[in-house]
């Protein structure tokens, strides 16, 4: 999905907006964050600009938070390594670790979890018990392809499940509440989704939550990953990592941390994610 | 219909119309506001249509931008399921105050999403449903054709993803109306009351000013003002009325100035009228109290009269009546007063009238009340006297009266005769006891001793007057009367020539009525008419019957004033001697000095008048009257009659002697023949026939008597001697 012309305008004010608030005493580069659309633009910015503003004081270097509109735009951005930090989702992680270099440092901590599971939801009242119930019905999947949770994680419940390529009709939303405020809405007849997707408030002040159930959800993988680029200075790696563990023992951290709705950020190695590497080449068949 | 019938609308259009009778600027401000408020209101009607159109199109033109750019943003979120951000587009939608609703639906007709407001005020009343869910709600608001909906396409190029739904309340557009009705009507309100109040001053200044001044005017010259002017200086109708207001003020001012001074002439002629009249009734008051003093006073004495004296008297027998008390009334009288008038005229007896009230009326208590009745005769009324009292009183007034009184040279002595009557004793009315008063003067004057206090026993006398003259008129009438006669002899001859007729009523009751009574009575009453004309009748006769037996006498009547100012005298007269046949000459006409110098020229023609019948006129009493000579020269005299107070003493008395011998000195001297009366002796014969007088008469020649016993001597042609010792039956 390309990001229309307006919206680059707005990135490229934000981007502006965030440089001029970060500039430092120092002369040095800043160093570039990258978060990924979780949330729209301005809920995104808004969350993470105080860990922006955290990361710049502890580490003494000015440090840039950066977003896009989509994952699609994002990623383009990804892809040509213009993050020295960078906050994405668990398949971009593997994908950008093996071909662009990058090196998880720590993982989300939310709810005080650090593990994410993926689900199909449908509405109680659309008969559906069993995910072989969803043979050649409309399968609403909250984001692209690449969506951990919502596609990914889903697809591979429908895989094991039995259901192949092509035995519903996959539909994507632009992210998984619009997943499952688009089936409560009977425009599709499953949503792929998180599994805590039913408890996010942009989804309760919409529907009725009761009218859906989780049908079925997944494993759980390690939650969305904080990643340096390989050749970033392994002091400043140490200092980064360091100061994002170190955020959940003060009360300016946890602050820091409640904007950006975490509650903690976990230690991470890459191994962590080699379950999410064989769920992608169930899914996808590609290999990470 | 009848009368009735047609006014009661009347009056009920009048009852109704009462309160607009109200001023002229509240009449014109209620036209003006009602006029504005008309225009106001059709303005405000047609602003508000036009407002309300205005504003439904602003509304229209507002759902169609709203529901296109709502539609031209959606196709990406619907795309890409992007519900929440299409709930933001409608939720940010629906933030407009005139959405309602809205709602983005599939071409199939399922929602993507939908928004109500519902704190949108104009859902409540539109759609019960909307408190139920947002999907019911906006069904049922889809329905509600108070709302303005709209429909707008979703696309991208031609294919069509799904459809916008706008839901636009009216209210808010209806509200914006009536605000800006009332904005409007608020405005034009103002700019009414400010045009209004602008009109409304222009016509205070320019109509109702002007028209106040002219009330105020008016008001000013209806309370007389005329001084002040209207003062309007525009030139419009309100002006030129007020410069015809200012004339007519002028005209009116001049008016009333020339009113002013003709009122004031007339105030000054009516101020000299009054002074006039007033100085006229002050003469009339005081006329009409001298008119009143005259009418109730003597004239000549200034005492009360009889009125006034009559009016004191029976004001204090009613004071004593209450009080049981007494007074007593004196009636007083001159003694000899008419000798007085006689002998030294009237003048000297007014003179002498005054002297004695004056005397009398000092001697008084101030209590007392002393009146002047007529005549010589007064009336003295003593409040609270009783007899003793009142004696005392007239013996003080007799010595008050005692001492001479001088007149023109004349020493006169006067006495007076007083008659006392005391109420309640003698009398308790008025008329009683001025009687009774007047009958004990009587007494008093017959007995001479002053006063007399009445006494009843002694009334019989002098009873009653009236009753008097009364049977005196019969007597007249019926001959009662009788003439006697008295010897005039001829010295010379010693032969009666003639004789004096003198009347006598020997029948009159109880007493013989004394001759001077009798004249008195018949001179002071109406009797002397009947009376002079039997004397006439009566002599002519008895001088016939004598002529007839050859005695050719004549005879001397005695006449007095009255006799001699009676214009029918001489026809009685001539009458009576041409009755009898008697010879004029033969009757002698007899009067006093003071008789023929009483009225000299009445009495000169009447006398004249009787001597050219041929009738002998002689003066009577000569010598103790006053007289002028040259007026007695003047008279046509015959004879004259010395009185006999100068025979009396003639003997022995020279100043008698000269005072008789000049009469008949002066007698003579007027070819007048000579009568010495009272000859009571034979010593003065021998003198008068020595002085050549030529007649006499008195007692010692012979009384008065009868005819009959006359007759004889006179039919015998006796001599002086023989008729003196005649035997008188």
């Amino acid at each position: 999905m390309k990001a229309s012309g307006s919206q680059r305008i707005i990135v490229l004010v934000l981007l502006v907006l965030a440089g001029m608030r970060l500039a430092v005493a120092d002369s040095e580069e800043p160093l570039h964050l990258g978060i990924f659309p979780r949330y729209n633009y301005t809920e995104t910015v808004k969350s993470f600009t105080p860990l922006a503003e955290q990361l710049t004081r502890v580490l003494g270097r000015r440090v840039e938070l950066e977003t896009a509109s989509d994952f699609s735009n994002f990623w383009q951005a990804v892809a040509a390594r213009r993050y020295d930090l960078v906050h994405f989702n668990q398949y971009h992680y593997i994908k950008a670790h093996r071909e662009l270099r990058y090196e998880v440092i720590a993982r989300n901590r939310e709810g005080g979890s650090d593990t994410i599971k993926g689900a199909l939801l449908v509405r109680r009242d659309s008969g559906i018990e069993r995910l072989a119930d969803l043979k050649g019905k409309r399968i609403l999947f909250g984001g692209g392809r690449d969506a951990m949770q919502a596609y990914i994680l889903t697809t591979h419940l429908l895989r094991r499940a039995g259901l192949k390529a092509g035995d519903y009709i996959e539909l994507f939303a632009v992210n998984p509440p619009n997943a499952v405020i688009a089936t409560y809405q009977r425009h599709a007849d499953a949503a792929g989704a998180g599994d805590r997707v039913l408890a996010i408030p942009v989804v309760t002040e919409r529907i009725d939550t009761k009218e859906m159930r989780l049908l079925a959800v997944s494993e759980a993988v390690a939650q969305l990953p904080w990643a340096v680029k390989a050749e970033l200075d392994p002091a400043l790696r140490q200092r980064i990592g360091a100061a994002l563990l170190a955020l959940a023992d003060s009360e300016p951290g946890r602050a820091v941390l409640a904007a950006a709705r975490l509650t903690g950020f976990a230690a991470t190695r890459d191994a962590d994610y080699d379950p999410l590497r064989r769920i992608v080449f169930e899914v996808s068949g590609e290999r990470y | 219909m009848n009368a009735t019938e047609t006014t009661r609308p009347r009056a009920f259009a009048r009852r109704l119309l009462a309160p607009l009778r109200v001023s002229l600027g509240a009449k014109f401000l209620v036209l003006v506001a009602t006029v504005l408020v008309v225009i106001l209101g059709i303005k405000g009607a047609l602003g508000y249509r036009a407002e309300v159109e205005q504003l439904n199109e602003r509304l229209v033109s507002k759902g169609e931008s709203l529901g296109r750019f709502l539609a031209s943003i959606s196709p990406a979120p619907i795309l890409s399921y992007d519900l929440i951000t299409l709930d933001d587009y409608v939720r940010e939608v629906t933030r407009d105050e005139d959405v309602v609703y809205a709602l983005i639906e599939s071409q199939d007709g399922v929602a993507f999403t939908r928004h109500l407001d519902r704190a949108k005020p104009a859902i409540a009343p539109l759609a019960p449903e909307a408190q139920g869910s947002a999907q019911a709600a906006v069904a049922a608001l889809r329905d509600q054709p108070q709302l303005l909906h709209l429909e707008f396409v979703v696309r991208v190029g031609t294919r069509e993803l799904g459809r916008v739904h706008l839901g636009l309340a009216r209210e808010r557009v209806l509200a914006e109306a009536r605000r800006e009705l009332v904005r409007e009507l608020g405005g034009s309100l103002a700019a009414i009351l400010v045009l209004g109040l602008c009109i409304y001053v222009v016509f205070r200044y320019s109509a109702l000013g002007p028209i106040q001044s002219l009330i105020h005017g008016s008001r000013r010259v209806a309370a007389g003002d005329l001084e002040q002017e209207v003062n309007v200086d525009s030139g419009d109708e309100l002006g030129r009325l007020a410069r015809t207001f200012n004339e007519m003020t002028h005209s009116l001012r001049r008016s009333a100035q020339e009113k002013d001074r003709i009122l004031d002439h007339v105030q000054e002629l009516n101020k000299n009228l009054e002074h006039r009249v007033e100085e006229r009734t002050r003469e009339l008051a005081s006329l009409n109290r001298e008119l009143e003093h005259l009418a109730l006073h003597d004239p000549l004495t200034g005492l009360p009269n009889r009125t006034l004296i009559q009016d004191r008297i029976d004001l204090v027998i009613r004071a004593s009546q209450r009080a049981a008390g007494h007074f007593a009334v004196i009636m007083l009288d001159l003694d000899d007063f008419k000798e007085v008038n006689d002998t030294l005229g009237h003048n000297v007896g007014d003179q002498l009238l005054v002297a004695v009230a004056e005397r009398l009326n000092r001697s008084l208590r101030a209590a007392d009340t002393i009146g002047r009745l007529g005549g010589d005769e007064f009336a003295i009324l003593l409040p609270d006297a009783d007899a003793p009292q009142a004696t005392l009183v007239a013996r003080n007034l007799m010595r008050v009266l005692s001492p001479p009184v001088d007149l023109e040279g004349v020493r006169l002595s006067v006495r007076a005769s007083m008659g006392i009557a005391v109420y309640p004793d003698d009398g308790d009315d008025r008329v009683t006891l001025l009687r009774r008063a007047d009958a004990a003067m009587y007494v008093a004057k017959q007995e001479r001793t002053g006063y007399c206090l009445y006494d009843a026993r002694r009334d019989h006398n002098q009873s009653d007057r009236l009753a008097l003259m009364t049977e005196l008129a019969e007597a007249i009438r019926g001959r009662d009367l009788q003439l006697y006669y008295q010897p005039i002899l001829d010295l010379e001859e010693g032969e009666i020539v003639g004789v004096e007729a003198l009347a006598r009523w020997p029948q009159a009751r109880n007493l013989a009525v004394s001759q001077e009574v009798l004249i008195n009575l018949i001179e002071q009453t109406e009797l002397i008419g009947p009376f002079t004309t039997w004397l006439f009748d009566s002599v002519a006769r008895q001088w016939a019957e004598w002529a007839a037996h050859g005695r050719d006498l004549r005879i001397s009547v005695n006449l007095c004033m009255r006799n001699v100012l009676d214009p029918g005298l001489c026809v009685l007269v001539g009458e009576a001697l041409r009755c009898h046949g008697m010879r004029p000459e033969r009757l002698m006409i007899e009067i006093t000095e003071s008789t023929a110098m009483r009225d000299p020229e009445r009495v000169r023609r009447t006398l004249r008048e009787l001597a050219d019948m041929g009738v002998r006129i002689a003066i009577d009493d000569f010598g103790v009257g006053y007289s002028s000579l040259s007026h007695l020269s003047r008279l046509p005299l015959h004879e004259l009659k010395i009185d006999l107070s100068f025979l009396k003493n003639l003997a022995v008395s020279h100043l008698d002697q000269a005072i008789v011998q000049s009469i008949v000195d002066l007698a003579h001297n007027l070819n007048l023949c000579v009568v010495a009366e009272g000859v009571e002796g034979p010593e003065v014969l021998p003198i008068l026939k020595r002085w050549n007088c030529e007649l006499a008469q008195g007692y010692y020649l012979g009384e008065p008597v009868p005819a009959e016993q006359l007759t004889p001597y006179l039919l015998t042609r006796c001599v002086l001697r023989s008729w003196k010792h005649r035997t008188v039956p």
